[in-house]
């Protein structure tokens, strides 16, 4: 029953996005144009952050820790971000 | 853009020189002598627009145009511009023939030459409009009473042709047609006298006003229309657009001053623009903006020779049918006779509909019909007719029966017409000896008052005055009109649903026509779809508090059910 409501609730949620972008006057070709293209852009901006975001607040801290004001000089950012980016090519 | 022209006072302007003698103040302003003084204090203003000139009114003149919300704003105009970057594709696709183009478009052997069709003009029907083409042009197979029948249609190539199922949708009932007092029916009285008329003139006239067109039905009418009104003489036609477009010219010429409501009917603007006069725009019933090109007019003439002008002429509607508002008459009246300007009275869904007798917008303010120089109306909105009447003095309609372009040259009203109008203001006005006139009127006005405390309860902008038959309700996005138009009729409601170019951009709306025929069942029945209609799209963007449903608001969406 409780999936059954989630399902009804998530299809007017879809619903919702259809009316305000107004998508829902749009033939279904370009309904799935414009989900793919609207998708891929949101999936590149979660993957970028989940990179990037943590090693940057990271640095921050470090920053701050270490009383320097110079955010380059601190850390061994270069080499940080190089192993995350060779985990994250793992995944 | 999101705030209403009505609401918003003028101005002040810092006059440097002085045109009465007054000294200016600290600051360069110049108290003037206006009839209606500008707003002080410049607080933003409590959109219900009531009382700027009390002494004037009689009853309370509440209006209100709330604002559109910001955010409301900002996402309807993200949905038109991703409508256009679609609409650029779709045009591509067709230019370079991926997809069949159903537009017209020139031959191959007419490319060298100047094209004919701009393609930008339709840039809007092409890709917007007809897309949710199916909810406008329905077919109707009854008499579109308080109820009516509607033909099925579908469409495989979305929206570019239809075909009929040859199924009816039946007794839908009509939030659209504007059947104020009820009089579109296919029986009773009224039905019955058209009837005989037909039987004894036929149904065409074969003729203008001028030849042989003129019956004594005609005569008959435009004698009961003068009654009716209160003034001494009025004119009758066949088509209420063409009192307007073919009467205006007549009146007004080269050198004289046609002051405009910014809101007129298509037919004003025409009448107007034909005519050949200088035409400036006021605001949406707006005394100030009024006074102010009254004022400049006076003093300043005309544009190169600073002549005085021939005649002054303000169009005003009695009710504007996009925004529901009544036009502000006493004020305009007295302006008028301040500075000797004609008065020109679009009454085409007033008339009927307004005023304890029905008598439109001047009974409703209950001021004197003399005091307005030209009354004109139509006969399709109130009386289940076609056709127009102009109104007023004797001379005046001696003048237009011989110069009107309608008369010399358009086809007089059809004879059943003119005795359905004959029996339907009759029935009005009380004289067919029953009370049903009366009845029609009080249950129009209780239906009216009804309908919109309930929608503004439920938590919808609704613009307008609270008298006005007419009720426009805020879609704003592009998407819902579709969808309102579309639920609404699976909901065997049949709306009207209005987006640009008919109204500004982003105020797309549901206009409905509250009539004496729908009774309280069909009233609610309609209120009830209208509010799970409201809630499956969202549409309860109204941030005044309304004590019955603020709690309900937040929390109904877990119990309506989807498309």
């Amino acid at each position: 029953m409780d999936v059954k409501n989630m399902r009804e609730y998530m299809g007017w949620l879809y619903y919702q996005y259809l009316l305000i972008t107004g998508i829902y006057v749009l033939e279904p070709w370009e309904k799935s144009i414009f989900n793919t293209v609207l998708f891929t852009m949101v999936a590149m901006v979660v993957y970028t952050s989940y990179v990037f975001v943590p090693i940057h607040i990271w640095c921050n801290f470090e920053t701050r820790l270490k009383k320097k004001d110079k955010y380059y000089l601190i850390c061994h950012l270069p080499k940080c971000t190089y192993r995350l980016l060779e985990l994250s090519l793992i995944f | 853009m999101t705030e209403s022209t009505a609401s918003k006072p003028l101005n002040g302007e810092t006059c440097l020189w002085t045109s009465n003698g007054k000294k200016p103040g600290r600051n360069g302003f110049v108290k003037t002598h206006c009839l209606f003084q500008q707003q002080k204090c410049r607080r933003p203003q409590e959109n219900h627009n009531v009382w700027h000139n009390a002494s004037v009114y009689n009853k309370p003149f509440v209006e209100s145009f709330e604002e559109t919300p910001l955010l409301v704003a900002v996402l309807t105009y993200m949905g038109y511009g991703i409508l256009t970057l679609f609409g650029y594709l779709r045009d591509f696709l067709r230019d370079w023939n991926f997809e069949k183009c159903h537009v017209a478009k020139e031959r191959d052997e007419q490319k060298d030459f100047v094209p004919l069709y701009q393609d930008f003009e339709n840039f809007y029907t092409r890709n917007l409009y007809m897309r949710i083409r199916d909810n406008w042009n329905r077919p109707i197979c009854s008499v579109p009473g308080a109820r009516m029948d509607v033909m099925e249609r579908v469409t495989h190539d979305y929206n570019w042709t239809f075909k009929h199922t040859g199924t009816v949708l039946f007794d839908v009932i009509n939030m659209g047609s504007y059947n104020y007092l009820g009089f579109a029916e296919n029986s009773g009285l009224c039905a019955n006298a058209a009837v005989e008329a037909a039987m004894k003139y036929g149904l065409g006239v074969c003729g203008t006003r001028h030849e042989i067109g003129n019956l004594d039905k005609h005569e008959e009418l435009e004698k009961l229309v003068a009654r009716f009104l209160g003034v001494e003489s009025s004119m009758v036609f066949g088509m209420g657009f063409a009192t307007n477009s073919m009467n205006i010219p007549t009146l007004a010429g080269k050198g004289c001053l046609i002051l405009s409501d910014e809101l007129n009917h298509a037919s004003l603007v025409l009448g107007a623009r034909l005519s050949g006069s200088t035409i400036r725009v006021f605001k949406h019933n707006n005394m100030q903006s009024l006074e102010k090109l009254l004022r400049d007019a006076i003093v300043h003439g005309q544009p190169r020779t600073h002549r005085p002008w021939k005649k002054i002429l303000i169009l005003v509607e009695g009710i504007y049918s996009m925004e529901g508002s009544i036009v502000r008459l006493p004020e305009v009246i007295a302006l008028k006779k301040k500075y000797k300007a004609y008065l020109y009275l679009d009454e085409a869904h007033s008339i009927g509909a307004l005023g304890p007798g029905g008598r439109g917008v001047v009974d409703y303010f209950g001021l004197d019909p003399c005091d307005v120089d030209i009354m004109m109306g139509t006969f399709t909105k109130s009386f289940g007719a076609a056709g127009g009447y102009i109104g007023g003095n004797k001379e005046l309609i001696d003048y237009l029966r011989t110069h009107s372009h309608s008369a010399i040259y358009a086809t007089s009203m059809s004879p059943p017409v003119a005795q359905q109008i004959i029996t339907s203001m009759k029935c009005i006005m009380g004289e067919d000896g029953t009370t049903l006139g009366q009845e029609r009127l009080c249950q129009l006005s209780k239906n009216t008052t009804y309908f919109r405390r309930r929608l503004q309860e439920m938590g919808f902008i609704i613009y307008g005055n609270n008298d006005s038959p007419v009720v426009p309700l805020m879609l704003y996005m592009p998407a819902k009109i579709g969808a309102f138009g579309r639920e609404m009729l699976k909901r065997n409601i049949g709306t009207v649903v209005v987006g640009f170019p008919a109204t500004p951009i982003i105020e797309s709306r549901a206009r409905f026509c509250v009539s004496a025929a729908h009774t309280k069942e069909m009233l609610d029945t309609a209120l009830n779809a209208i509010s799970e209609v409201g809630d499956l799209l969202q549409l309860k963007y109204s941030r005044h508090a309304w004590p019955s449903d603020e709690e309900t608001n937040h929390f109904s969406y877990l119990d309506s059910h989807q498309d």
